[in-house]
């Protein structure tokens, strides 16, 4: 499956849109499971690696929080993936098809969630060696702020 | 991205489901309107858009999130939602009346015989009676415990299951545009229909019969079908799962015990 982080300089991505918290984006976990199911459904809670943005700002205009906008250009850039809309709901509609009957729920559930908001996912690859694990969703959550704008 | 742990997907306020219901909420949890179901929570969160037993990871993170809150709250601050009782009059002055609202009231103030309430919900084209249906459903059951044998209850939804559903611009809680209508219309159709099989998937748990867990299967990934090809599907499983239901009972030896069957004289 592509992934939007490749050398194919010629696609050019649209501004993506999130709602979240007046305060800020909420941090990913970079050290729980990653698993985009988990993640869109969050059944097993919020803790995922990811986070959800969407190519259209109208699909979310109804969910709480703030509007923030972001370039996935400058995320693709700073060398973390950038799974857009077609591509997640093409891994969706894999996992519907091949894998366990509990994924297969789920698969079904985070469809329907990622159609209805045009759902795209960020997938942080930063490099954490250096910083201690306790202080590692802290130190995600102020790298991530300078991608988002709030509009 | 949608918060899936506000009250507007918990199977306790069973009017609204996220952007679908009544205007306003009510929780059965802490006998209260929801002013903003989509803006609060509470400790006693269970998700209306996954069967139980595939969320109980989250919902245990979710209750030590907000362990130490009492009653209803906002969800990102944790402040309380001031408990609203639910009264005829306060409605009727102040024009908020909502017939949802009222008869989720109705059946929580209800004692006894509750399952009479929930039969008389079904056989309704109505998206929000259906929704209430599968939530009230899922919590009696639940509340009952394997020990109370409730497959008439899940036969009779079965029976239902099938059947059409008409969705209306007006079912929605949010302003929506006709092209938003659209393209919104067969998705929250088909979660209407999977909130009913939740109910069942639910039930299939609870007295262990793999067969009616995983019922799910037999939609064979219609997930990516039409509507009108969607309800085809699923009126092909009707017979399959009733037929599981049924031999489930029979084994266990709760399928209308002599006893029962001469006092119902159906």
């Amino acid at each position: 499956m592509r992934k939007d982080n490749t050398s194919d300089t010629s696609l050019i991505l649209p501004p993506h849109y999130r709602k979240d918290s007046p305060q800020g984006i909420t941090p990913p976990n970079p050290d729980a499971e990653r698993d985009i199911v988990q993640h869109i459904t969050k059944h097993r809670g919020l803790k995922t690696p990811y986070t959800s943005v969407s190519e259209s700002p109208d699909a979310i205009q109804h969910f709480e929080g703030h509007l923030y906008r972001t370039n996935p250009h400058e995320i693709i850039n700073d060398q973390h993936t950038f799974i857009n809309h077609a591509d997640l709901i093409g891994q969706l509609r894999l996992l519907n098809q091949a894998s366990t009957r509990e994924t297969r729920v789920l698969a079904v559930r985070a469809i329907q969630l990622a159609t209805r908001a045009r759902e795209a996912l960020v997938q942080w690859e930063f490099s954490l060696d250096a910083v201690n694990r306790k202080d590692r969703i802290a130190w995600c959550q102020r790298q991530i702020q300078k991608y988002f704008h709030k509009v | 991205m949608r918060n899936l742990y506000t009250c507007d997907n918990c199977i306790y306020n069973p009017s609204q489901y996220q952007d679908i219901g009544s205007r306003h909420g009510f929780c059965l949890k802490h006998d209260s309107l929801l002013l903003q179901a989509s803006q609060t929570t509470c400790k006693f969160f269970r998700r209306k858009d996954l069967p139980l037993f595939l969320a109980e990871e989250g919902h245990k993170e979710h209750a030590r999130i907000f362990s130490k809150t009492d009653g209803i709250v906002y969800y990102h601050t944790h402040f309380p939602q001031e408990p609203k009782n639910y009264s005829e009059k306060y409605v009727w002055e102040n024009n908020v009346f909502d017939i949802y609202v009222h008869e989720v009231a109705i059946y929580h103030r209800i004692s006894g015989q509750k399952w009479t309430y929930l039969q008389g919900l079904l056989a309704s084209r109505n998206p929000i009676k259906n929704i209430m249906h599968s939530s009230l459903l899922r919590g009696y059951i639940q509340h009952r415990g394997p020990e109370s044998d409730n497959y008439r209850l899940i036969l009779a939804l079965s029976a239902d299951l099938g059947e059409s559903i008409d969705l209306r611009t007006n079912d929605f809680r949010v302003e929506v545009s006709p092209e938003e209508f659209i393209s919104l219309r067969e998705s929250y159709l088909k979660d209407v229909v999977f909130l009913r099989l939740y109910a069942i998937q639910e039930y299939g748990y609870l007295i262990k019969d793999e067969n009616i867990i995983w019922i799910s299967d037999e939609l064979n990934g219609a997930i990516e079908s039409s509507w009108q090809e969607f309800i085809v599907t699923v009126q092909g499983i009707v017979p399959i799962l009733q037929q599981r239901i049924t031999a489930s009972a029979q084994h266990r030896g709760t399928f209308f015990p002599e006893q029962q069957a001469k006092n119902l004289s159906l």
